[in-house]
C-alpha cells in the first residue's frame, strides 16, 4: 500500500514521510515533500491514505473526530514491508497529517528513527 | 542614596521566544530598567521556544544590563511533537484525549495549555518578592495566566499590579463577538482582575473603550499603551537601495495568516496592472512567514506562486536584522490586514518609520486606520474588493512619484511620535512617581 520511495535525488538525512488522510491531497504531499527536502532530507513517502474517499468531503466536526480514530487505526494496520523497511532504515518518521499520527506511534517498537508529528518538527528535527 | 523601584515582570512570551509579543515585553522592560528600575523578568524556560514557538537567540543580547530574567519550567503537551512521548490514549483516541487534557488544563485556571502554570508562576513572583521585595508587578497577555499570579502576589503582600493586554480575553478581535459572558469562569476572573489592578493597559483606544464600558468602575485606570516602532530595531532615515529596470517596487513584511486578505491583494495587483494603474514592470514583494509556524501553509504558498507571473515574488521570513534592508528596497509599502475594529497590526508603526507610501488594504474601521491617520501619503481602500485594491495600488503609484519635502518632513515627526519608547514613557513616568511616593 506504500507509494514508498520515490528517491528525491538528494543525499541527505533519510526521512519517511507518512500520510493517513484521506483529505490530504496528492499536492499537499508534494508540497511537504519539498519543504523537508529544502531542509536536508532524502524523503520517501508513505502513502497509507485509503482510497475511494473524496478527499473534498467535510463531514460534520463530530463524524470527522470519529474518522479520525478510525482512519488513524486503519492507517497504522496498512503498514506493509517496504513501508516498514523504510521506517527502520530511517532516520526521522514524519506523521504528515493527524491519522498519521497512529501509525507512526505504531512503529515506534521496531524502529529507532526520531517519530515527530507534523511537517514543521520534521523541518526541526533535521537542523 | 534611594534604593531603586523594583518591578517584577511577568511574561511568557519573552526573548528569546521570537513571537510578535515579544517585542512589547522586551520595550517595556527596557523601558522600566531604563527610568532606573531594578527589574525581575519571570518568564518560560528557553526550551519551551526552541521547542515550540521558534526562538532567536539574538533578542537576548537586547535585554537591558542589569534585568535578572528567572525561567521556570513551563509544560505544554498539547504541543508536543515527539510521538514517542505520547500516551496510548493519545495515540489511538486523539479527540478524547484533547478534551480530558482541556480539562484537567483548566482546572486551576480557565486557559487551556496555560492553566497549570498558575502555581509554578505564582510561586516564582512570590520567591522573588521575598528575595527582593517588589514595588509593582507588570503582567502582560495573552496568556492571561500571568495577571492571575500577579493577582496572588496582590492579595498575599499588597504589591500593585499592572496588567497589560495585548490582545483581547472575552473579545474576539476580529469578528467584535463576545467568547465569554461576564458569568463565566473568565467573566468572573476578569472582572476580580480589573478591580484589583492599579492600572489596565490596552494597545489601541477601541479596545480600552470595550473594556471600559465592561467595567465601567475601573474606567479611570485603563490607558492606551500602543505598539510602535523599534528604534534598535530600524535605522533612520531609511535608505533607498538603487533600483535598476521600469516600475515600482511594492512591498508587504508581516506574518501572512489566514486573516491577511491576501487573494484580495493579488486579485487587485493583478487588475492593477492589467489597467495600467501601477507602470509596467513594476514588482510586488511579500516577506514574512506564511501561517503561524516555521513551515509555509500550502494554499497561501500555492496563492504566491500563482501570481509569480505577475511580478509577485514571495521573499521568504525577513529576519529582524534585515527589515532595514527589506524596506530600502521598496518604493510603496502595502498594508494588508484582516478586519475588525479591535485589530491593531504592530507592522504599521514601522511602515510610517520607512517613510514610504502606504496604500492601506484593510477595512477602513480597523483600529489601524487611526495610527495612519497623520500620514501624509496613505491610499486607503473604501473596502477590501480587487477593484478598489486595484484603485488603491494606481493612488499609492501616483504618491510615489512625487514626495514633496513637506510630507517628508511631517512623515518624520510622526514617526518620532510613533517609536515604542515614547509609548511606553508617559505610563512609566506615573508609575516611578507613584512607587517613589
Amino acid at each position: 500500500m506504500s507509494r514508498a520511495a520515490q528517491p528525491t535525488g538528494t543525499t541527505g538525512t533519510l526521512v519517511a514521510l507518512v500520510v493517513a488522510a484521506s483529505t490530504t491531497t496528492d499536492d499537499a504531499v508534494d508540497a511537504f515533500v519539498a519543504t523537508l527536502t529544502a531542509a536536508g532530507g532524502d524523503v520517501r513517502v508513505v502513502d497509507l491514505r485509503p482510497t475511494g474517499i473524496d478527499p473534498q468531503a467535510r463531514p460534520p466536526r463530530v463524524v470527522r473526530a470519529v474518522n479520525v480514530v478510525r482512519s488513524g487505526a486503519r492507517a497504522a494496520r496498512r503498514w506493509d514491508a517496504d513501508g516498514r523497511a523504510l521506517a527502520v532504515a530511517a532516520r526521522v518518521v514524519v506523521a504528515a497529517d493527524r491519522p498519521a499520527v497512529r501509525a507512526v506511534w505504531a512503529t515506534r517498537g521496531w524502529t529507532s528513527a526520531a517519530l515527530v508529528n507534523g511537517v514543521p518538527a520534521g523541518v526541526r528535527s533535521l537542523r | 542614596m534611594t534604593t531603586p523601584p523594583h518591578l517584577l515582570y511577568l511574561a511568557w512570551g519573552f526573548p528569546p521566544s521570537r513571537a510578535g509579543g515579544v517585542y512589547r515585553a522586551l520595550a517595556t522592560v527596557n523601558a522600566f530598567a531604563s527610568a532606573g528600575w531594578d527589574v525581575t523578568v519571570v518568564t518560560a524556560q528557553r526550551e519551551t521556544f526552541e521547542r515550540f514557538t521558534g526562538a532567536d537567540p539574538s533578542l537576548e543580547d537586547r535585554v537591558a544590563p542589569g534585568v535578572e530574567v528567572v525561567r521556570i519550567p513551563f509544560e505544554w503537551p498539547a504541543q508536543e511533537t515527539d510521538i514517542r512521548r505520547y500516551s496510548r490514549l493519545r495515540a489511538t483516541l486523539p479527540p478524547v484525549w484533547s478534551r480530558l487534557r482541556r480539562r484537567r488544563d483548566t482546572v486551576s485556571f480557565p486557559e487551556p495549555s496555560y492553566g497549570p502554570w498558575r502555581r509554578p508562576l505564582t510561586a516564582a513572583a512570590q520567591a522573588v518578592h521575598e528575595r527582593h521585595p517588589v514595588d509593582l508587578t507588570v503582567a502582560t497577555a495573552n496568556p492571561h495566566v500571568t495577571f492571575a499570579a500577579a493577582h496572588a502576589l496582590h492579595r498575599s503582600s499588597g504589591v500593585p499590579f499592572v496588567m497589560d493586554y495585548r490582545d483581547a480575553w472575552r473579545l474576539d478581535v476580529f469578528t467584535g463577538a463576545v467568547t465569554a459572558v461576564p458569568r463565566s469562569r473568565v467573566g468572573r476572573w476578569e472582572s476580580r482582575l480589573v478591580a484589583a489592578a492599579h492600572e489596565v493597559w490596552f494597545v489601541n483606544e477601541p479596545l480600552r473603550a470595550w473594556h471600559a464600558e465592561q467595567y465601567p468602575s475601573a474606567a479611570a485606570r485603563m490607558h492606551v499603551v500602543e505598539n510602535g516602532w523599534d528604534p534598535d530595531l530600524l535605522t533612520l532615515p531609511v535608505p533607498r537601495t538603487p533600483h535598476e529596470g521600469p516600475g515600482l517596487r511594492f512591498a508587504y513584511l508581516g506574518t501572512v495568516t489566514p486573516k491577511v486578505p491576501l487573494d484580495e491583494l493579488l486579485a487587485g495587483w493583478q487588475l492593477a496592472l492589467e489597467r495600467g494603474l501601477v507602470p509596467a514592470g513594476s514588482t510586488l514583494t511579500l516577506g514574512g512567514h506564511l501561517g503561524y509556524f516555521a513551515v509555509p501553509q500550502g494554499r497561501l504558498a500555492e496563492a504566491l506562486a500563482d501570481a509569480a507571473g505577475s511580478g509577485v515574488r514571495y521573499a521568504g521570513p525577513v529576519a529582524k536584522a534585515e527589515v532595514s534592508a527589506f524596506y530600502a528596497a521598496a518604493d510603496v509599502l502595502v498594508l494588508a490586514l484582516g478586519s475588525g475594529r479591535y485589530v491593531t497590526s504592530g507592522k504599521v508603526y514601522e511602515y510610517v518609520a520607512a517613510g514610504r507610501p502606504v496604500v492601506a488594504v484593510h477595512d477602513p474601521a480597523n483600529a489601524t486606520t487611526a495610527v495612519l491617520a497623520e500620514h501624509p501619503l496613505v491610499a486607503r481602500v473604501a473596502a477590501v474588493t480587487p477593484d478598489e485594491v486595484a484603485r488603491a495600488l494606481g493612488e499609492g503609484a501616483t504618491l510615489a512619484r512625487d514626495v514633496s519635502p513637506d510630507a517628508t518632513e511631517r512623515l518624520a515627526v510622526l514617526a518620532t511620535s510613533l517609536r515604542r519608547d515614547r509609548q511606553l514613557a508617559p505610563r512609566v513616568e506615573a508609575l516611578t512617581e507613584q512607587v517613589a511616593r
